[in-house]
């Protein structure tokens, strides 16, 4: 059955495989590690370090690395990155959307009959000085907080999606998997490629956004560092 | 505080229809014609006003997700601030919203060049309806921030026979800023107002800016936000960003410059109506394209047959029209050497010897255009798994349609096989004959979860394959290709039926996917997915590019 997100157990295990592998801790931590037992991706991640371990630790001999080893290693860091890639992505629209609809709330709320009148209160001068910098920041953490309802949720239904797809199709036999798998690979690289190209659009756009929140900051402190 | 800025811009931004196009134009007119990026939200005090008096607002607080936002919300601190600090400004909300923000808003950026950091260049605009709102404020702001300490002085200065006004900040970052004929920009770079002032001289106000033009090629003219990219001043970032590419991404790079020289205008917009429209828009010189490349990027497009097909109860869809034959093409176009032939190797070694090598080009072609995939909720008693329809037309040209049949048939009867040499529990096939043609169904009381019975049918010219032989009787073939609109809907997901879904099989799927949490997750998503009627994703397609975008309908009308 496919693991949704890594258990407590399943981050325990990966800080001693790259303890041992970074030489902090003696390979044998590696065998005392009972997790592994009850877990597939674990076992997956000990057996490659006793296959590095080995292959660094002697050299000379001829190590038994496994038929696709190499590529299959390669694959899970592309797959791995795919799939931070479709978090992230997945995480940003979920973000947008719930600042959006928090918004609609807020709005709602702040022309809610029962507000007017403390709205239209609000433009009486305020009897001490306000700065109007840390009031625009109060609402604006509070706007933030907000939108974990919807983002939580949002970045966490591709997995589960995904794994409802893996229970309907059985894994592929071998040998049409082999066949297929290097195609594959490859196909999976083109949103890759196209994120390259399309970086200086990106990068250009972000540092837009990134000026515009620098240059509306008037309301911030100007007064300089001491 | 600048988060909760620029989501109050976004906010005035939600809503479209269109306004006096004047606003826009005003602002567009002044703005720098070959800045990189051009934001533009407009018409924002009219469709806040329509959203805020929608159905969907009056339902949406009280949702169940509209409950949990408010809840964590923190409302209070949220109202208190934003009346704290306009109250202190002597304005309200309203105000600020239908006098200041509300008509046309936006700012243009470009990039410091690589050999002149100090060149990057930045704008911000505003088209008042009340310019005399917006002059009180601003006065008042630099008051308060005089009175704290944040500014030193606030100086005044001519250009070209107009003024412009100078915050000296205390920090010593100065910010400048002019009100001239309706239009207010601001800029922490002097030269950049300066040259506002010159084109509000020099741009005539009689006909459409270079900016507007674009905006209307685009199609986006009434668009509530856009993100406008100018791809001239990223040439040489694109340039450099291929030729320091992977050799794996060059092939498929090399083909995305091309587009890119040929692309004369990008942009992201978000437009309202009854729902929201959000997507992507291009806009190029198609004569500098490729053949191939004009095909793919420009044209008016005809949504796939089969969406007639789809039924009203699925939980979602993709469909289109495209051969096979046309995919592969583009593939083998993209992908580097090493790639293209890993490619070929695998269709020579899969479908090769199975249709037979000489005939694979022709059943590619036969393959197509009209292609569709969907999901319907399980039968009772059926588990909790959707079934999963895949349809795709098959021209009846000589034997294609019995070699495709008879190579699936073969692919059953491997699969069959290699199950069953190490299984004790073993896969039988049942096939049965009704007037369409032959129904192929793989049966097994383990090998799959309940419910699932993989099946393939060749019926009415399409080839079908599901994950329940039911879901193959249920298809009825499409009579009609549907004329070509401009658009075609892509993709589609029902809120209604993936609600309902996910509540009724709720525990049987966390028991089927695993993880304590899954339950809750289900849960959420049944929340997430309250406000949504329906969402797609539609291609539409002119003689000079092509617009991609999501179009979400909520369970009741936005406007």
């Amino acid at each position: 059955m496919p693991e949704l997100l890594p258990t407590d157990e399943c981050l325990r295990t990966t800080a001693v495989v790259h303890a041992v592998l970074d030489g902090d801790r003696p390979a044998a931590d590696l065998d005392a590690d009972a997790h592994a037992a009850s877990c597939a991706d674990c076992r997956g991640r000990v057996a490659a370090a006793r296959v590095l371990l080995a292959a660094l630790a002697a050299p000379p001999e001829p190590v038994a690395v496994p038929a696709g080893f190499a590529a299959g290693v390669l694959s899970e860091v592309r797959a791995d990155r795919r799939a931070r890639q479709r978090l992230r992505f997945v995480a940003s629209v979920g973000g947008g959307l719930a600042v959006a609809a928090a918004l609609l709330v807020a709005v709602w709320a702040m022309n809610a009959p029962g507000d007017r009148q403390s709205v239209a209160e609000g433009t009486r001068p305020a009897p001490r000085p306000v700065r109007v910098s840390a009031e625009f920041a109060k609402a604006g953490d509070a706007l933030r907080e907000s939108s974990r309802p919807i983002t939580e949720p949002a970045a966490a239904a591709p997995k589960v999606f995904a794994s409802l797809a893996e229970a309907m199709l059985p894994p592929m036999p071998a040998p049409m998997g082999e066949v297929v798998a290097p195609a594959a690979v490859s196909l999976a690289e083109l949103p890759a490629a196209a994120r390259t190209g399309l970086e200086p659009v990106t990068g250009t756009t972000q540092k837009a956004f990134a000026r515009l929140l620098r240059d509306v900051n008037v309301f911030s402190s100007a007064r300089p560092k001491s | 505080m600048t988060r909760v800025r620029s989501v109050v811009a976004l906010a005035v931004a939600l809503v479209a229809g269109p306004a006096s196009a004047a606003p826009r134009d005003d602002l567009l007119r002044v703005a720098p014609p070959d800045a990189a990026v051009v934001v533009l939200v407009q018409n924002g005090a009219a469709h806040a006003k329509a959203v805020l008096g929608s159905p969907f607002a009056a339902w949406f607080p009280s949702s169940p997700l509209g409950r949990q936002l408010a809840d964590g919300l923190k409302l209070g601190d949220a109202r208190d601030g934003i009346q704290a600090a306009l109250g202190a400004l002597g304005t309200t909300p309203d105000e600020v919203l239908t006098d200041v923000l509300g008509d046309a808003v936006g700012f243009a950026y470009s990039p410091a060049p690589g050999n002149d950091p100090a060149g990057e260049r930045m704008v911000i605009l505003v088209r008042p309806r009340n310019p005399a709102t917006l002059t009180r404020l601003v006065d008042r702001l630099n008051e308060l921030q005089t009175r704290d300490g944040e500014l030193k002085a606030v100086e005044r200065r001519e250009h070209g026979g107009a003024a412009y006004t100078v915050r000296r900040r205390a920090d010593g970052a100065d910010e400048f800023y002019a009100l001239r004929n309706g239009v207010f920009a601001f800029s922490r770079s002097e030269a950049d107002v300066k040259a506002v002032l010159d084109r509000d001289r020099t741009e005539p106000a009689d006909r459409p800016s270079a900016l507007a033009a674009k905006l209307g090629r685009l199609g986006l003219a009434d668009a509530a936000a856009v993100v406008l990219v100018n791809p001239r001043p990223l040439d040489a970032d694109v340039a450099a960003k291929i030729a320091a590419s992977e050799p794996d991404e060059r092939a498929f790079l090399g083909h995305f410059g091309e587009a890119w020289k040929a692309l004369d205008a990008a942009a992201v917009y978000v437009s309202l109506g009854d729902g929201i429209e959000t997507g992507v828009a291009l806009d190029f010189r198609a004569g500098e394209l490729s053949p191939g490349a004009r095909a793919w990027l420009t044209g008016a497009r005809t949504p796939s047959a089969l969406w007639a097909a789809v039924p009203d109860n699925a939980l979602g869809a993709v469909a289109g029209r495209v051969r096979a034959a046309e995919v592969l093409e583009l593939l083998r176009a993209v992908l580097p050497n090493k790639a293209r032939a890993a490619l070929d190797a695998t269709l020579g070694n899969t479908l090769g010897p199975v249709l037979g090598r000489d005939r694979l080009p022709r059943v590619l072609e036969a393959l197509g255009p009209d292609w569709a995939v969907w999901a319907e909720p399980p039968a009772a008693r059926a588990g909790p798994l959707p079934v999963v329809v895949a349809a795709v037309r098959l021209k009846s040209e000589g034997d294609v349609p019995a070699v495709v049949e008879r190579a699936l048939e073969f692919g059953f009867q491997a699969a069959r096989v290699a199950y069953n040499a190490k299984h004790a529990d073993q896969i039988e096939i049942e096939s049965e004959q009704d007037v369409h043609g032959r129904l192929v169904t793989l049966t097994a009381e383990k090998a799959f979860p309940t419910g699932v019975r993989p099946s393939f049918a060749v019926k009415g010219g399409y080839l079908v394959l599901a994950t329940s032989p039911d879901a193959i009787r249920r298809f009825r073939p499409p009579s009609d290709t549907p004329a070509g609109t401009g658009e075609a809907v892509v993709a589609r997901v029902s809120g209604p039926a993936l609600r309902g879904y996910l509540r009724e099989h709720r525990d049987a799927l966390a028991r089927v996917v695993g993880g304590d949490d899954v339950g809750r997750t289900f849960d959420q998503l049944a929340v997430l997915l309250e406000p949504l009627d329906r969402a797609e994703v539609v291609v539409r397609g002119t003689e000079t590019g092509v617009r991609l975008a999501i179009r979400v309908r909520p369970v009741r009308p936005l406007k």
